[in-house]
């Protein structure tokens, strides 16, 4: 399908998993690389797209994200820094106000990124999620994310022998 | 609710996290211990110290280098080579270990240096040992494979935070490296810039930068050089060579003589520098001879430029040795009293 000029404007339906149709513009859905495949295999048809594995709730949300994301380019597939890295966690301000929300609306933003395949979104959500773990300790992680200590007395023995030349400060140094 | 987020994207999410992030997350349940320990053996790597990286082109085979990385200087070393044959860029790398009592001493400053292995640029992939004793390079390649399950893909490294002292023959990507933020307070030592690369070194942000031998248009730098705010700590440049030949020092002077907005002083060896008019490569063929002496006379065996623009105030000296070869000597005037290193 082309994807450039008027066909910009085009509306797209797309239905959420509990029915709920949304009309959005392809220069909006256009990150989305599960509805341009889908788009791709439809044709010219006008049935709204289900996507059974996101609410209405979440993907409307995901469409607000989209619309004012919209205009940015599409990163590119491959870096071509030659110092390619990966630790920046900086997030826009916008970004941050869109996910400062509860833990289980987070995690049902990123399944949907994940799902629709929309990379700059499943990026800033899992950024979210690792600047929540970063600064803390691990029982403090325990504690943020509802984690139970399921290690045996072996496994424990084996970490701490692993850690020998870190032990001592790692936790109280996060802390 | 990252118990609930699938492998993949908790993997996407570890991408973001430090190897001591990781270690804190993977100390939380056996979940998160799995896909750490699978997916980010490194952040399971005793660190070690790196002191310093040599890295040397083989002049005798194409596109091969020679790594040397000392990990350590002033303990007993155990060293290791190993030449993997399967890289398309062939290396050799030669590596000190840590003895294990004191790894615990340097630990910060060797969580810092392993961060920097691990992400090697690509045209330099290499691999490190992270074994309390010294163990062959092959020997350590299958304990990497067979207990952590890690693909030769994945072990490659790439440079990823700055060393305090890089020492190296200048790659394409000299610039990019340069200009890279966790590369400001390294101590460069590189050769063989072209003179493309040496004019986009004032463009940089880099402090400290030695350059043996390469190609420098001095019109090319100064420009730049003029416009720019460069961060110098010391520059110096030897052996370059003088890529516009007797045109350079000409149209450099001219350069700035015709910019506004700077004053520049000259003081050398030789006479004060007359009134030199700008002339046409036209002339080049004919009047090179007659140019070298004028050189000679208006420069002498070196000129130390003071050069001051309204963000920035440098001493800037040139010892040439005749028209084609040169050393410049470059420092950031911090304060109207400090005076320009010394010259031999």
């Amino acid at each position: 399908m082309a994807a450039d000029g008027d066909s910009m404007d085009r509306i797209v339906k797309i239905k959420s998993k509990d029915g709920q149709i949304f009309d959005v513009t392809l220069g909006t859905i256009k990150k989305s690389k599960l509805i341009m495949t889908m788009l791709e295999q439809l044709g010219d048809s006008t049935d709204a797209i289900p996507l059974p594995n996101v609410d209405g709730s979440t993907l409307k949300k995901v469409i607000e994200w989209l619309e004012h994301h919209k205009e940015e380019p599409e990163p590119a597939e491959e870096e071509s820094d030659p110092l390619r890295m990966r630790i920046s966690t900086d997030i826009s301000e916008w970004d941050k106000t869109f996910f400062d929300v509860e833990q289980s609306v987070l995690q049902a933003y990123i399944l949907a990124a994940n799902y629709l395949s929309i990379k700059p979104l499943l990026d800033i959500g899992c950024k979210t999620v690792a600047n929540m773990i970063k600064g803390k300790t691990t029982e403090q992680l325990r504690d943020l994310f509802g984690l139970e200590d399921d290690f045996t007395d072996e496994e424990r023995a084996a970490i701490k022998r692993e850690y020998a030349w870190a032990d001592d400060e790692e936790n109280q140094a996060a802390a | 609710m990252i118990s609930r987020l699938p492998p993949e994207i908790v993997i996407i999410t570890c991408e973001f996290l430090s190897f001591e992030e990781l270690r804190i997350l993977s100390r939380t349940n056996r979940r998160n211990r799995n896909i750490v320990k699978k997916n980010f053996p490194l952040a399971y790597a005793q660190p070690f110290e790196v002191e310093e990286i040599n890295i040397e082109t083989k002049f005798s085979k194409n596109n091969e280098y020679s790594v040397s990385v000392e990990l350590n200087y002033d303990i007993p070393l155990e060293f290791q080579r190993f030449t993997p044959d399967d890289f398309e860029d062939p290396i050799e790398l030669v590596g000190y270990v840590r003895k294990p009592e004191d790894r615990k001493k340097f630990k910060a400053h060797d969580e810092r240096a392993f961060e920097v292995l691990k992400d090697f640029p690509n045209d330099y992939a290499m691999r490190v040992s992270m074994r309390d004793e010294p163990t062959p390079w092959d020997e350590y390649l299958e304990y990497y494979e067979d207990d952590l399950d890690v693909n030769e893909e994945e072990s490659k490294v790439i440079m990823k935070i700055g060393f305090d002292f890089i020492n190296m023959f200048a790659p394409p990507f000299t610039i990019a490296m340069l200009q890279h933020p966790n590369y400001l307070n390294t101590d460069w030592n590189l050769r063989g810039l072209d003179a493309e690369q040496f004019s986009q070194i004032p463009l940089t942000m880099v402090k400290k930068l030695s350059v043996e031998y390469g190609s420098m248009s001095l019109f090319g730098f100064l420009e730049n050089f003029i416009m720019t705010k460069p961060a110098i700590g010391k520059w110096e440049f030897r052996k370059i060579d003088n890529k516009d030949d007797v045109w350079g020092w000409m149209i450099a002077k001219e350069l700035l003589e015709t910019t506004e907005d700077i004053t520049w002083s000259m003081k050398g060896s030789g006479p004060t520098p007359p009134t030199m008019p700008l002339l046409p490569p036209l002339f080049k063929a004919t009047t090179f001879l007659p140019l070298c002496f004028i050189v000679q006379r208006v420069f002498g065996e070196w000129g130390e430029f003071k050069i001051e623009t309204p963000l920035q105030k440098w001493f800037l000296e040139i010892q040439h040795n005749g028209i084609t070869k040169f050393d410049m000597h470059v420092l950031l005037a911090y304060s109207p009293d400090q005076q320009f290193c010394s010259r031999k």
